[in-house]
């Protein structure tokens, strides 16, 4: 092994080791052989490499440091949290500096009224809930590792856990980072506000897999702690049994919070490490959770128990207390851990598929692993069809190892062919590095490589994970590249110049001709959400996606529903609505509204609060980009960690990256029981100050939101089951009619509302994304200037219009406001504005780190700039 | 055991981190190689030649406590402190340690583990001390005895380091001994046998007397041979397996011709190695049999007494207790709900929460001799969360947290009671006895 030669690369990973003994201190940087093995890799037990060394910084500055000095001497560098990732995503590579983050552990700041923390990525994923349990509220997404992995890896792999089935996964959850850039840059992207200012770079760099640079510090959001919980335990006789009441339970309309499934192997391994006294001779077993207000919840759980009964459950147990509770949890969560017991090398697959499948699916598992002479249990996440397969098997065994190989390959081939997806929340890693090609063509790949090459340009960052190499980056100019011949067949054009395209080659045929022409096109739906006037020389020409018309498939017992992007949002919600479900988005004028303007410019409204922005429902995509390839993003489930989250990157884009073709959105069943409430007050002060209370005192309303316009009004949406809705229209309306409040009709106000955070009718608007309690302050401060005002309360959305542009105090006032927002860390863009106005009164980036990386990603994904240029970006 | 019974051990690892923040030196260092899975990693490629013992490994496997923290969080049941005593053992034959540490240690645990001699050294090192003026309050007052001279201390850590940190001793060190047998208060429920320790004879004579005194009004009749001895913790703890093994003999044989219920031990560290036996000679055809039926016999004696219940009346016990869990307790016998039930009984007692009540206090048997730094910071760690409580007595149930305890409360001016569980129920029956 020993050479006699300087190796030149060897000479300089030791300078390099050498300079960061110095920046970062000895005590800091780990070396020695008894060191380095163990950071030979994560719990995915496939790859080992130890690294050249490993840094411990304590701090941001540290962590850039470190970086700079890698990227000096060109040594890969691989982040790494606490190392408990199941796709391999931390193993070193040779020669390799680890940089970890696990001495940034502090809890920076919580900011309780702005339900907020500000967290180190070294922060255990349950030291944050725990900092805040006094305040009754938490961190929600609850990986089964969330007592030692760290929210910088949560980051980074997108984790999920059990309670992501109603509450969402990591992405749901972080509004902030500081990211160190592979260069040694320190850049922060998004604030306390949940709403992006511009491209969602948050969201993109959630489940980049330490590919972007490494995370250091988070603005995570804090979810208050359900009043009320109840978790049941159904026993089954055969797995199949219970995978029939999964979807049972998920048709009932109850939204449960974690719906778990352990089969028969994995139970007696929990019973022989814990003896909870579980059934040993179950074939499955369910767990099943519902929280809300306590109205309602025992109605709840009794519709969860029929429909287990009704699949055939032999029992279905209550937890009776909280350590009851816990024993389940605890079940569940270290269950995975438990099969240590049952075998000495255990990997587990994650693939994702649409629920409806899971029999067909589990059973074809079962079959593969027959064939390979593999063992297999089951412990998952059924409620997202989210599988996770646990192969029980020994590493050192070459050949039990090649067939694990084997088998895990067909395990995710069976998933991709199911609709579903490589990964539902671990990662990709290096385990299913070259598994992404089941999912994506050469040219999604190709899209994907650009955008990491945006963010990590020296290629040093954590390489060889996460995507597999492309052929080449060429094409940039939009060259055929996918076989197809060029076509020059003009698209149809409508009486107006339009072009409007009527099928997806269509589409793309338009893009191709307009890069050959170099000439820009501004993508539209109907053309009812753009209130800003392009901003460049030339007029672009527009092109509708309004003809493409196809509705489907639907697929409600899978939650999803498709249609491609000229369909009406009202016809979308009509479909679903057929089977008892919805989309929770809420656009004004739904009839006339594209989905795919709606997707784009991420347009929903009062709903905003509860269920997040279009770009949250959305699961999957096509699109033709920028450089006239069609891409195609996501897959049919409702969770998704394989590759960057493109769907993410193109709702709210505008369509300055690609033009959206198709959509595929999770839907909800309908909730039992809706209710409407508006109420109306002359002290506008006193209207917020009763709309924070209530939104404040009960989460579990849809909406609250107000307008302020000479008069206060405030509008409530409460959605649930027939006793909860019934209690909150009771509580809500007599604490209104304490303070002094007038009930109203409430129909017209919340689509008067709608209309108006959508800035639907003439003037001039700013759109205002704070913190919740920070929009507060804002509106408070405001609420007596004369401006129109209108208040999503939760979402700490603001928009602030005058009826005219020619209103000069009008438009100062909206000045003010956005002067004053920005002041709080809010961000401010124009809604609805002139580009006269918008040069008199620019709105400067809010931070200008996020935008100049902003531009660089338009520029990659849209070099020829013809799409929309200048609507976004600078 | 063998490298290969070892090895075997550290397979049922899974890599899966669970025990990251359990362990101790973990949390502090945030390291992973002074973590539990980056030991096992290490240990495992060490024994199966894929890595060197070297001093590198041997400081690295030295820093751990042996709290078995790890333990309880591990789903997967790997037998973390097997593993590391049998590598520890390995080290010791390897050589590759000082003689003279080895020696010492050794030195030091034979006198730690013989009364007479341990009471002997601790007296004179204490004068020795005050002699140097070692660890003596700055304004002369007391007999000096919270530091162990700088050159004991650097031979034991193996560096080169100041005066270490000595736990907190009574002034008066002369060896306690129990009766041979004390009769059962009111109708007799039970004949138990109680161990006296060795430690414990020197350093907490009270605490015996006490748990005595307690399982008496329990209904028990406490039989307390005098020949039985030192029960090997300290050197099965620290890889002396054969020393550890001859203790554990001795022990057995002088129980062997009593009759009794059950073995009742009140130091944890004692609980936790007696109730392994079966797994300390099981390869011993001769004793294999008696360890592991006295191994099943031995409780606790917050265990014993909580399952056996006090039907004595107890006085009131006025003060806000917390309770520190203590390593061999709460993860070497997963004893953690019966000293609290116990306590929250108390009429007078109210019981409050400890943060980080299972984390190990750095006392470890010798370590906070052996690694006086890391020992230090845990400590401070712990003292730290102690006074957060607002208690005015700490309880748990073992003399070497205690002692060292003691030491870090005193040193931070702080006049929180250091009391064994049964101490508090002790003065508890005797209020109850004086009908308060």
């Amino acid at each position: 092994m020993q050479s006699t030669l300087r190796n030149p690369y060897r000479t300089a990973v030791e300078q390099c080791i050498r300079d960061l003994q110095a920046a970062l201190g000895e005590d800091a940087i780990l070396t020695r052989p008894a060191d380095l093995l163990a950071y030979d890799g994560d719990a995915y037990p496939m790859a080992r490499q130890t690294p050249a060394a490993v840094a411990l910084p304590a701090t941001t500055e540290q962590t850039a440091a470190a970086v700079r000095l890698c990227a000096r001497y060109g040594i890969p560098f691989v982040p790494r949290g606490a190392g408990t990732g199941l796709s391999g995503g931390a193993t070193p590579l040779p020669d390799s500096v680890v940089i970890s983050t696990a001495r940034m552990n502090r809890i920076i700041a919580t900011d309780i009224p702005n339900r907020r923390a500000l967290v180190e990525a070294g922060c255990t994923n349950i030291s944050i809930s725990d900092a805040v349990a006094a305040y009754g509220l938490h961190y929600a997404p609850d990986p089964s590792s969330q007592g030692v992995c760290t929210i910088g890896g949560n980051i980074a792999e997108n984790a999920g856990g059990p309670h992501t089935l109603k509450y969402g996964v990591t992405v749901n959850h972080v509004t902030g980072l500081t990211l160190v850039r592979p260069s040694g840059d320190v850049v922060r992207l998004g604030g306390m506000a949940e709403e992006p200012s511009g491209y969602d770079l948050v969201g993109l760099t959630v489940g980049s897999e330490g590919t972007f640079g490494i995370v250091t510090e988070a603005i995570v959001k804090l979810t208050p702690v359900p009043a009320a919980v109840r978790t049941l335990l159904a026993v089954f006789d055969t797995v199949e049994a219970c995978t029939r009441a999964v979807v049972k339970v998920l048709a009932s309309g109850v939204i449960p919070c974690a719906l778990e499934m352990i089969d028969r192997t994995i139970l007696m391994a929990i019973e022989d490490a814990f003896h909870f006294g579980f059934p040993r001779e179950a074939g499955a077993v369910l767990t099943v959770e519902t929280d809300g207000p306590e109205h309602g919840i025992d109605d709840e759980a009794a519709i969860v128990r029929h429909a287990c009964m009704d699949e055939g459950a032999r029992e279905v147990r209550l937890a009776a207390d909280a350590s009851d509770r816990a024993r389940l949890w605890i079940a569940r969560k270290k269950g995975v851990g438990t099969a240590g017991r049952l075998a000495s090398s255990i990997v587990t697959q994650d693939g994702a598929i649409p629920r409806s499948k899971l029999p067909e699916v589990l059973a074809a598992v079962s079959e593969c692993a027959q064939r390979h002479g593999i063992r297999v249990c089951n412990i998952f996440h059924a409620g997202d069809g989210n599988l996770h397969p646990c192969v029980l098997y020994d590493q050192s065994d070459a050949d039990e190892a090649e067939r694990v190989h084997a088998f895990n390959e067909e395990v995710l081939a069976l998933c991709v062919a199911a609709g579903g997806t490589i990964t539902g929340e671990h990662g990709v890693g290096i385990e299913k590095r070259e598994a992404m090609r089941l999912m994506f063509s050469e040219a999604d790949l190709r899209w994907m490589h650009r955008i990491r090459d945006v963010f990590d340009p020296t290629g040093l960052c954590n390489p060889g994970k996460l995507l597999p190499p492309v052929e080449s980056l060429r094409s940039l100019n939009g060259e055929r590249s996918n076989g197809l011949p060029p076509s020059d067949g003009p698209c149809e054009l409508s009486d107006h110049g339009e072009l409007l395209p009527r099928s997806e080659d269509d589409c793309r045929e338009a893009i191709r001709s307009a890069l050959r022409e170099r000439a820009p096109i501004e993508p539209r739906g109907a053309g009812l959400l753009v209130h800003l006037a392009p901003s460049c020389e030339d007029q672009p020409r527009v092109l509708s996606t309004r003809e493409l018309r196809r509705l489907g498939p639907l697929c409600p017992a899978d939650n999803l529903v498709t249609c491609q992007a000229g369909v009406t949002f009202g016809e979308l919600q009509a479909a679903a609505a057929e089977h008892g479900q919805w989309v929770p988005i809420d656009p004004p004028r739904a009839d006339e509204v594209t989905v795919g303007g709606v997707v784009a410019a991420n347009a929903t409204a009062l709903l905003q609060a509860r269920y997040g922005r279009p770009g949250d429902a959305v699961v999957a995509m096509r699109a033709i980009s920028a450089t006239g390839d069609t891409l195609r993003t996501g897959a049919h489930v409702v969770k998704n960690a394989a590759g960057y989250d493109l769907g993410r990157l193109l709702a709210g884009s505008h369509g300055t990256l690609a033009v959206i073709t198709e959509v595929t959105f999770r839907t909800l069943p309908k909730p039992a029981s809706t209710a409407e409430l508006a109420f109306e007050h002359d002290d506008l002060e006193a209207t917020c100050r009763f709309a924070w209370e209530i939104w404040t005192s009960h989460p579990e309303l849809q909406y609250v939101a107000v307008s302020l316009e000479g008069v206060g009004r405030i509008a409530v949406g409460a959605g649930g089951n027939d006793r909860s809705v019934c209690w909150l229209v009771g509580t809500i309306t007599s604490a209104a009619r304490q303070h002094g409040l007038r009930e109203m009709a409430a129909s017209g106000i919340a689509e008067r509302m709608r209309h108006d955070l959508n800035a639907m009718s003439p003037g001039a608007a700013v759109r205002i994304a704070a913190a919740p309690h920070d929009a507060y302050g804002i509106v408070g401060q405001h609420a007596l200037s004369g401006l129109s005002v209108t208040w999503l309360v939760g979402a700490g959305v603001v928009v602030a219009g005058c009826p005219s542009e020619d209103d000069s105090q009008g438009v100062a006032g909206i000045g003010a406001v956005a002067r004053d927002a920005a002041m709080r860390d809010a961000a401010v863009r124009w809604l609805r504005a002139s580009s006269s106005l918008r040069r008199r009164w620019r709105i400067p980036p809010a931070n200008v780190g996020e935008a100049a990386l902003a531009s660089e990603l338009k520029r990659a994904l849209d070099p020829c700039q013809i799409l929309s240029p200048g609507r976004m970006t600078q | 055991m063998t490298d290969r019974q070892a090895i075997e051990l550290t397979r049922r690892c899974v890599r899966c981190g669970f025990c990251l923040d359990a362990c101790p030196t973990y949390r502090l260092t945030r390291s992973e190689t002074q973590s539990p899975r980056g030991r096992l990693r290490l240990m495992a490629s060490v024994m199966s030649g894929e890595a060197d013992l070297n001093a590198d490994t041997v400081e690295a496997i030295d820093i751990c406590l042996g709290c078995r923290a790890c333990e309880t969080a591990c789903p997967s049941g790997v037998q973390y402190g097997h593993v590391v005593e049998h590598f520890r053992a390995r080290i010791h034959e390897s050589g590759i340690r000082a003689r003279l540490q080895t020696d010492v240690k050794r030195g030091l645990m034979s006198a730690m583990e013989n009364p007479g001699l341990f009471a002997t050294a601790l007296a004179a090192s204490k004068r020795f001390s005050a002699l140097l003026r070692i660890g003596t309050p700055a304004d002369g007052s007391g007999v000096g005895s919270s530091l162990m001279p700088a050159p004991v201390a650097s031979i034991l850590s193996g560096t080169r380091g100041d005066a270490t940190l000595m736990p907190d001793t009574p002034d008066d060190l002369t060896v306690g001994t129990l009766p041979a047998h004390a009769p059962a208060i009111g109708p007799r429920r039970a004949t138990v046998c109680m161990l006296q320790g060795c430690v414990m004879r020197v350093l907490y004579h009270r605490t015996n007397v006490a748990t005595m005194r307690v399982l008496q009004r329990a209904g028990c009749d406490v039989l307390c041979p005098s020949d039985a001895g030192c029960c090997g913790a300290l050197d099965l703890h620290a890889g002396f397996m054969a020393e550890g093994a001859a203790r554990a003999r001795e022990l057995i044989k002088s129980l062997n011709a009593l009759s009794f219920d059950a073995f009742v031990v009140n130091s944890a560290g004692c609980g936790s190695t007696i109730r392994d036996y079966g797994h300390t000679l099981a390869d011993d055809p001769t004793w294999a049999k008696a360890a592991a039926a006295i191994a099943a016999r031995t409780r606790d004696v917050s265990e014993f007494l909580d399952e056996l219940g006090i039907p004595a009346p107890m006085g009131r016990f006025d003060a806000v207790v917390t309770y520190h869990d203590a390593c061999h307790l709460a993860h070497g016998q997963g004893v953690t709900d019966a000293p609290r039930r116990l306590l929250a009984a108390v009429p007078g007692l109210k019981l409050v929460p400890l943060r980080e009540s299972d984390t190990c206090c750095g006392s470890a048997g010798t370590y906070n001799l052996t690694q006086p730094e890391m020992a230090r910071r845990l400590l401070e760690r712990k003292v730290d969360n102690i006074m957060a409580t607002g208690a005015s007595v700490v309880a748990m149930g073992n003399p070497g947290c205690m002692a060292w305890i003691a030491r870090g409360l005193k040193d931070r001016g702080s006049n929180i009671r250091v009391m064994h569980v049964v101490e508090i129920l002790d003065e508890a029956l005797q209020a109850g006895e004086r009908g308060s």
